[in-house]
């Protein structure tokens, strides 16, 4: 029992206590002077990065904008970082020749060999701010490195090096990685179809030609990818992947993508189908191609149990190009099914706000 | 002496495991969160880049309940009318409000009777009228008999237009990227339900026409010790509980939801005080139970600031009511305690909040009681007594300064020495009374719950952080 005596300080578990307390406020007093150091360290960074953009952004901007090749200062390798930062945040505000003219400055500093030593040698925020400096200058020399950082498991490094692939060489690049595009989903689907933008044509290339022959399961964002991207994907393709797909995802993004009245007869089937997220694209989809026969379907959907199939029809409705507003209207004198009538007021009057 | 140990040492044995346990697991909480943060400041040169949209972003109904807000709720709504977004509307909830809102609403957006076509899908106070502005399509005014905060947000619910809505306060100060940033989590994870921010006190700070224009700190020291509180409840509590997919509470004053998600959940209980704890609690237990895969998720950076109490009484309710809320969310959805589905929410956070969260005042206060009283007969010594207490604190200013660690290596938003200098002295003095205030508050919290006393949200005392810089 001796061990379970709590009434002095040489007890081995008061003791334990103590040492536990004192650890904490040892830890206490380190943790205040790492605050401190932190704090010491970002202001003397932030006011040498200050001074830094203060002479630099002038002469990135003017270098932009003249047609003189600029006599460029010698950029120290401490400054390295800044340098990047700023030209990138240049680069990402700026469209056409500017692009160019940025390019031009950061290959007369050296800053691709600079790049590529980042990329190998240095700390993650170190090799993402290099990924993006290769990405903006097509570095044909980096393809390799960026081919294995696209593979990795760091979603943000490897969606920036496939950006960067597809910079490089749009063609080869998403070749290469459509896979990889359609299968991780890890990368931000909005992050892709921001950079697949500038190779759309390659992509809606390679996916038209593929798409069949790939996984089911990665029909939903390639369609998510070509809806983002305005993307029309053959026919034949469409009309298979709604017949023959697995997933309510899947038709559901195929119903969104889907275009042209020759899907009509496919689609006006699937008005009655049980998931409502696939009734309202199929209305939506009626009111883009539908025809006269198609808006009475229309308004049967106006009393769909549920309500966004409902809003879904009334918009589809008002979207026909032969069922203008006077129809509506009419269609709403002779309506008597309580919901119908309030969903038809709900986008009568969101058009008359929109016109006001 | 007898051969089994005494109750006093028993209890003694219990006190020290039980501190030793609820320190050691905000400490692996903490580690949990310096990894995440550490990870997002690698990221931060992304942040800073110009932003596209693309149109697979999800468009958002922004709810917003107002009760007797006439005086903020313009420079509120302009303020959310100007986040950075592709795609989203502003609802504005007016829960009969007994001054001005509709009045002042009406006036400064040019609001017109709009036949809203409502969703039946959850019971709310009947609605009085809806209303459209034609200055801007996006916002739209419910008027409704009063309810309170939950049934207001239903009320949003039955009218949002999209697949995606955001519950704010009205009172809350929106940084124009909160959207952006608590919406990102639902681009890259379909399976998302739900994204909460972290919510940081306004008290000090400069706030222009509804935006917050300057960062600072309050002189009353309630706000103050409860900047802190906020940095430790945000920055790792609720990161480290994300990480594992198990976090229990999403700040009722600004986070993000699965409108239809929300709905099949029966929406928010109006007869209950956390209805925001609540809700997620529950998607968290009916998704287990359905076996589909789900994620919550937790934004670390601040896209919300929003008025502390600053006076001594406000700050009693407020605390009294969130131990009530917090034992209602528990208590009514029980089911997901260690139940074979429960996963990270069912086998570790739920268990950690009834241990710790909700039992703890019990314990804590039990403690030091029972410390207080064994010393005075004599049970143990002044020294034993004099460890415990510097153990207990000592763990606790470690706790705190943790909080203002993560704060400093990951968004230093406070940008002077001094403001510094004020937080370390305000880490280590909370530590001293208002810790154990604060215990004392939920233990009356949890009485109150327990003996199904009457309370409702109250009245909150505003001193009102727009347009008066400090």
């Amino acid at each position: 029992m001796a061990g379970l005596v709590f009434n002095t300080f040489s007890d081995p578990y008061v003791q334990f206590a103590f040492n536990l307390g004192l650890a904490a406020v040892a830890l206490t007093v380190a943790m205040i002077v790492v605050i401190i150091c932190l704090r010491l360290g970002l202001r003397k960074s932030q006011r040498l990065e200050k001074a830094f953009i203060d002479i630099w952004r002038p002469i990135l901007l003017q270098s932009i904008s003249s047609k003189v090749k600029p006599d460029l200062p010698e950029l120290p390798t401490s400054s390295l970082v800044f340098f990047l930062k700023l030209w990138i945040y240049l680069h990402e505000s700026l469209r056409g020749s500017a692009n160019e003219r940025l390019n031009e400055v950061a290959l007369q500093l050296g800053c691709d060999e600079a790049a590529r030593t980042l990329l190998k040698k240095g700390n993650r925020a170190e090799r993402l701010l290099a990924i993006l400096t290769l990405a903006h200058l097509r570095d044909r020399k980096s393809w390799d490195a960026l081919v294995v950082l696209s593979t990795r498991d760091d979603s943000l490094a490897s969606i920036h090096a496939a950006r960067a692939l597809i910079n490089i060489d749009p063609i080869e690049g998403t070749s290469l990685l459509l896979p990889m595009l359609l299968q991780r989903r890890d990368w931000d689907i909005a992050q892709l179809a921001n950079f697949l933008g500038a190779a759309d044509q390659a992509f809606w290339l390679h996916l038209s030609k593929n798409i069949l022959q790939m996984d089911k399961a990665l029909w939903t964002r390639a369609l998510q990818l070509a809806d983002a991207l305005n993307l029309q994907l053959p026919l034949q393709s469409m009309q298979y992947i709604i017949q023959h797909c697995e997933s309510t995802e899947t038709l559901v993004a195929a119903l969104r993508t889907a275009s042209g009245p020759t899907l009509l007869p496919l689609v006006r089937g699937y008005l009655s189908h049980a998931d409502w997220r696939v009734r309202v694209e199929a209305a939506s989809f009626l009111g883009r191609f539908g025809d006269t026969e198609d808006a009475e379907a229309l308004k049967a959907g106006l009393e769909d149990a549920q309500w966004w199939v409902r809003y879904a029809s009334a918009e589809a409705l008002a979207n026909m190009p032969f069922f203008g507003t006077s129809q509506l209207l009419e269609l709403r004198e002779c309506t008597h099914n309580t919901t119908s009538l309030a969903m038809l007021d709900h986008v009568l009057a969101e058009r008359r706000f929109l016109a006001l | 002496m007898s051969g089994g140990p005494t109750f006093s040492e028993l209890t003694t044995w219990f006190i020290f495991t039980y501190f030793i346990l609820l320190n050691g697991s905000y400490i692996a909480l903490n580690l949990l969160s310096v990894i995440a943060l550490q990870k997002n400041n690698e990221e931060k040169l992304l942040e800073s880049l110009p932003q596209v949209f693309t149109g697979l972003e999800p468009s958002i109904s922004i709810l917003v309940p107002a009760f007797n807000e006439q005086a903020t709720i313009t420079a509120s709504i302009r303020s959310m009318l100007q986040l950075t977004y592709s795609d989203f509307e502003i609802i504005v909830i007016n829960d009969g409000s007994k001054d001005k809102t509709l009045e002042v609403l009406t006036r400064e957006f040019a609001l017109l009777p709009f036949p809203n076509a409502l969703r039946v899908g959850l019971e709310t106070k009947p609605i009085r009228g809806v209303y459209c502005s034609i200055q801007y399509p996006n916002l739209r005014v419910i008027d409704k008999q009063n309810g309170g905060k939950a049934d207001s947000l239903n009320a949003g619910i039955n009218a949002a237009r999209h697949a995606v809505f955001c519950g704010v306060d009205a009172d809350s100060i929106l940084a124009r990227n909160s959207l952006q940033l608590v919406a990102k989590p639902f681009m890259k994870h379909p399976e998302m339900v739900a994204t909460g921010g972290t919510v940081r006190v306004a008290n000090g700070c400069e706030v222009t026409d509804g935006s917050l224009t300057k960062v600072g700190l309050p002189t009353n020291v309630w706000a103050l010790f409860q900047v802190v509180e906020y940095l430790r409840a945000f920055l790792f509590g609720r990161l480290g509980w994300s990480k594992l997919n198990a976090m229990l509470i999403i700040s009722g004053a600004f986070g993000l939801f699965k409108t239809d998600v929300v709905i099949a959940a029966g929406g928010y209980r109006s007869n209950t005080i956390g209805e925001d704890m609540e809700l997620v609690v529950r998607m968290h237990r009916l998704l287990r139970e359905q076996g589909t895969p789900y994620r919550i998720e937790f934004v670390p950076q601040p896209v919300c600031w929003t008025e502390a109490p600053e006076d001594f009484k406000t700050l009693k309710n407020q605390r009294i009511r969130w131990q009530r809320g917090l034992s209602e969310s528990l208590s009514s959805n029980w089911g997901l305690m260690l139940s074979r589905r429960g996963g990270p929410p069912g086998w570790l956070a739920f268990p950690f909040m009834v241990l710790f969260e909700w039992l703890g005042p019990v314990v804590e206060l039990g403690g030091y009681l029972f410390m207080i009283f064994a010393y005075a007969f004599g049970v143990i010594s002044w020294e034993v007594f004099a460890v415990f207490l510097f153990m207990a604190i000592g763990l606790g200013i470690l706790l705190s300064v943790s909080g203002l660690l993560l704060e400093e290596i990951s968004f230093h938003m406070y940008p002077k020495f001094r403001h510094l200098a004020v937080l370390s002295l305000v880490v280590v003095a909370e530590n001293f009374g208002y810790r154990q205030l604060n215990t004392w508050w939920r233990l009356v919290g949890l009485y109150r719950w327990a003996t199904q006393r009457e309370s409702t949200w109250g009245e909150m005392k505003r001193k009102g952080v727009g347009n008066s810089p400090k």
